[in-house]
C-alpha cells in the first residue's frame, strides 16, 4: 500500500474546531487587556499589549494556515509489517507501529466529524495509540479489517515459529 | 574473570599505621640523642612532615596496585608499583587456605587470607589478601569449596566482594546498604539536593532580604525587599542556615534508613525477590522475562561519586508470596548502587540485560547545538525576565545580563548533554542514554518497544538528523534520543518492525 491522503474534508473541521478555540482565546485576551489598562501603568500595559499581539498572530496562523499544511503534509501508510503516520508541519513526524504489537482497533466519529462523514482510525498497543484521522468511515472499516488480517499472518507466523 | 578486585580500602590505614610506627620509633631514637633533637628541632620536624607526608600517597598507591581476580582454573594476585608481580595459583595446587588477625587487624576490622600452593621454594604465603572480615570468611569458604568440588563452575558461584553490596544470605546472595552508602544517599539524589537549594535559597531570602514589623498586638507584618540586603546577625544567620541544612539532612538520613529498611535483593532461578521498608513495606517477586527495561539514573552529584540509581520496569508483580498478582507496569528501585560494579551486578542478577554495546553517540551541529537551542531556550526566560524587571523596576542593563546568563547555562546545557547521550542495539535490546544534567540509561528490551516516532525539525532535516521517540509497556515511557542519523533510524525502524 502506497502512502494514502487523508480527506479533503478535515480541513473544514479543523478550521471550524480551531476557529472556536481562537474565538474564546480572543475573548480572554480582550477582556485581560482591558483590564490592565485601568490597573497597570502605561509602559507595562504596552509591554503586555505587544507580547498578546504576538500571540494573537501566532494563534491565528495555527488557527487558518495550519490546517491547510497539516493536510498537506499528513499521510499513511498500511502494510504487512507496520502502520505509518507522516505528519506535522515545522518539526516532520513519522509515526510507527509494528503490526505484531496491536492490541486492538477503534473506529470512533466525533459530532463534527458525522456532520462530514468522516471517522478516526484508533489503534492501540500495549503503550500507545496511534490515530489516523479524516478518512471516510467506510474506509476506516476497510483499513481495520485490513490490520486485523496482518496482524492474524503476524501471529500465525509467531506461532509457527514457537512450534 | 576479567574483573579486578581490590584488597580492602582499610589496607591504606594499615599501612599507614605501619609507617608511623616507624616514624615512631625514628623520634625515640631521635629524643635519645638530645643534642641532636636540641639543636636540629627544625630538622626534626621537617623529617616528620616529610615522612607523614610522603606516607600517604605511597600507601594509596600500593593499595591500588594490589588486586586480585579469578577465572574458571586459577586465582590471580597482582600488586608491586616500580617491581610488577603477577602470581597465578591454580585451584588444584592450593595447597592450604587460612585466615589470620592480628592486633591492629582485629582494630580495623580486616583479615588476611593466606593461600598457599605448598612450595617449599617460596617464604610466607603466595597470596596474601587484606579483605574485610566477612568478605573473607565468604572467599575462603568459596575456596574451601572449590577444592572439594573442582568440577563445579567457579565464575557462576563467585561471591563478590562486601563494596559490591552482594551479602551471603542463606543460599542466596543479596544486595544490602553500607553505611557509607545510606549516609551517601540523601547528599546525593537529585530530589535532595534541589530540596536542600529550596530550603537555603528560602532561608537566605527570608533572613537576608526579608524584613519583619512589629504590628504590636502580638502580630508581624512580613515583607521581601530584593534591594536591601541586611547583613545584621551575619554569623548567626549563617549557623541558622547551615542548621536548618543539618536538621533536614538528618531527617532524610532517617527518612531513607527507614524507607530502605533490610532491603534485599535475592535472585533465584527466574525471579527476582525484592523487599524493603519498616513503616511501608514493599515486596516485590518479579519473573525475569516480565521485565521490560532496566533504567540507571545518575543526577550530577551521583556521576561525580560514581553512584547511580537502578530500576527495572516490568508488568506482573506477585505481591508478597500470594498469587495477587498486579498487572500494571510498575518499576521496582534499588536506590544506590556504585557504577564500577554494575557490570558484576548485571551479571549475576540481570545476566538477560548484560549484553556488550557498540554505542554511537549523537551527530553534533554546532549551529543547532550551540546557537539554535540556546538561543530558544533563552526567549522564554528572557520574556519573564524582561517582565520581572518592568514589575521590580530593577535597572534595565540587568536585562542582558539575565540573557547572557541563561545562554550560557544553555551552551553548558548542550555540552553535557550531548556527553550524557548515546544508542546501541543488538538483536535483543536497544541501549539509549539522554539527560542534560541527570543522565539516564534504559535498556530496552526489544520486545517491550511498542510504538517509535521519528522526528525532524527543518535544521535536523537539512542535515539528514533526526530525533528517535521510542515507547514501551509502561506509563509515560517516553525515552527520546536526539541527533542521531536518518539512515540509522530507519534501519531500528525496520528491525523492529519485521519479524
Amino acid at each position: 500500500m502506497e502512502f494514502q491522503k487523508i480527506e479533503k474534508k478535515m480541513i473544514y473541521i479543523r478550521l471550524v474546531c480551531r476557529s472556536i478555540f481562537f474565538l474564546i482565546y480572543l475573548i480572554g485576551v480582550l477582556i485581560g487587556l482591558n483590564f490592565l489598562y485601568h490597573s497597570v501603568g502605561l509602559g507595562l500595559f504596552i509591554y503586555i499589549t505587544i507580547i498578546a499581539g504576538l500571540l494573537t498572530l501566532f494563534f491565528a496562523v495555527l488557527t487558518f494556515v495550519f490546517p491547510f499544511l497539516i493536510y498537506k503534509i499528513y499521510r499513511y501508510q498500511i502494510n504487512e509489517d507496520k502502520i505509518i503516520v507522516k505528519s506535522g508541519v515545522i518539526f516532520l513526524n513519522k509515526d510507527i507501529i509494528p503490526i505484531k504489537r496491536i492490541q486492538h482497533i477503534e473506529i470512533m466519529q466525533g459530532p463534527i466529524k458525522q456532520i462530514f462523514g468522516l471517522s478516526t482510525l484508533n489503534v492501540y498497543s500495549a503503550g500507545s495509540i496511534q490515530r489516523i484521522i479524516g478518512i471516510k468511515k467506510e474506509t476506516a472499516e476497510l483499513l481495520a479489517d485490513q490490520i486485523k488480517s496482518y496482524l492474524d499472518i503476524k501471529l500465525e507466523k509467531a506461532e509457527n515459529t514457537s512450534v | 574473570m576479567s574483573e579486578k578486585f581490590k584488597l580492602s580500602k582499610k589496607y591504606i590505614i594499615m599501612n599507614l599505621l605501619s609507617w608511623f610506627a616507624i616514624l615512631f620509633f625514628l623520634s625515640i631514637s631521635l629524643v635519645s640523642e638530645i643534642n641532636f633533637f636540641k639543636d636540629h628541632i627544625t630538622a626534626a620536624v621537617l623529617i616528620v612532615v616529610f615522612v607523614t607526608l610522603l606516607s600517604i600517597p605511597i600507601s594509596i598507591l600500593l593499595w591500588t596496585s594490589k588486586y586480585f581476580s579469578v577465572n574458571e582454573k586459577e586465582i590471580l594476585f597482582c600488586f608491586g608499583i616500580f617491581f610488577k608481580k603477577k602470581i597465578s595459583l591454580r585451584f588444584d595446587k592450593i595447597s592450604n587456605i587460612k585466615i589470620e588477625r592480628n592486633l591492629i587487624d582485629i582494630i580495623l576490622g580486616i583479615s588476611k587470607l593466606k593461600i598457599n600452593s605448598g612450595s617449599v621454594v617460596s617464604t610466607g604465603s603466595e597470596i596474601k589478601l587484606s579483605l574485610d572480615n566477612s568478605y573473607a570468611e565468604v572467599l575462603k569458604n568459596f575456596f574451601d569449596y572449590v577444592l572439594k568440588n573442582p568440577q563445579q563452575p567457579v565464575l557462576e558461584n563467585f561471591p563478590l566482594p562486601q563494596k559490591y553490596s552482594l551479602v551471603k544470605k542463606g543460599d542466596a546472595l543479596c544486595k544490602e546498604f553500607t553505611t557509607k552508602e545510606k549516609l551517601l544517599m540523601p547528599l546525593i539524589t537529585s530530589g535532595s539536593v534541589i530540596a536542600t537549594l529550596i530550603i537555603i535559597t528560602a532561608m537566605v531570602m527570608v533572613l537576608f532580604f526579608g524584613k519583619f514589623t512589629d504590628l504590636g498586638t502580638e502580630s508581624f507584618e512580613f515583607e521581601l525587599d530584593l534591594k536591601r540586603f541586611n547583613s545584621a546577625y551575619l554569623g548567626w544567620k549563617i549557623f541558622a542556615i547551615m542548621s536548618v541544612v543539618i536538621i533536614s539532612y538528618a531527617a532524610r538520613v532517617l527518612y531513607l534508613i527507614l524507607k530502605y529498611y533490610n532491603f534485599s535483593l535475592v535472585r533465584n532461578g527466574d525471579q527476582i525477590h525484592l523487599k524493603y521498608g519498616l513503616i511501608n513495606q514493599r515486596n516485590y517477586t518479579i519473573n525475569i522475562n516480565k521485565i521490560n527495561s532496566v533504567i540507571i539514573k545518575q543526577s550530577l552529584f551521583q556521576r561525580l561519586f560514581r553512584y547511580g540509581e537502578f530500576s527495572l520496569s516490568f508488568v506482573g508483580n506477585f505481591i508478597g508470596d500470594d498469587n495477587n498478582r498486579d498487572n500494571k507496569p510498575t518499576r521496582a528501585l534499588i536506590p544506590m548502587i556504585k557504577i564500577d560494579y554494575l557490570k558484576p551486578f548485571m551479571q549475576k542478577y540481570l545476566n538477560e540485560f548484560y549484553k556488550e554495546f557498540e554505542v554511537i553517540k549523537p551527530k553534533r551541529h554546532r549551529m543547532l547545538h550551540f546557537v539554535w537551542i540556546p538561543m530558544l531556550s533563552i526567549l522564554i526566560p528572557a520574556i519573564l525576565a524582561n517582565l520581572l524587571l518592568t514589575v521590580l523596576e530593577i535597572p534595565v542593563i540587568l536585562i542582558p545580563a539575565i540573557t547572557a546568563g541563561t545562554y550560557v547555562l544553555a551552551f553548558i546545557g548542550q555540552l553535557f548533554m550531548m556527553s550524557c547521550a548515546g544508542l546501541g542495539y543488538n538483536d535483543d535490546l536497544i541501549l539509549i542514554s539522554n539527560g542534560m544534567y541527570t543522565k539516564t540509561t534504559y535498556l530496552i528490551k526489544k520486545s517491550a518497544i511498542q510504538y517509535m516516532k521519528i522526528t525532524a525539525g527543518p535544521i535536523r532535516r537539512k542535515q539528514m538528523l533526526c530525533g528517535l521517540l521510542i515507547r514501551y509497556k509502561e506509563t509515560f515511557s517516553f525515552i527520546f534520543a536526539k541527533h542521531y542519523d536518518l539512515d540509522l533510524a530507519t534501519k531500528l525502524e525496520n528491525d523492529l518492525c519485521l519479524d
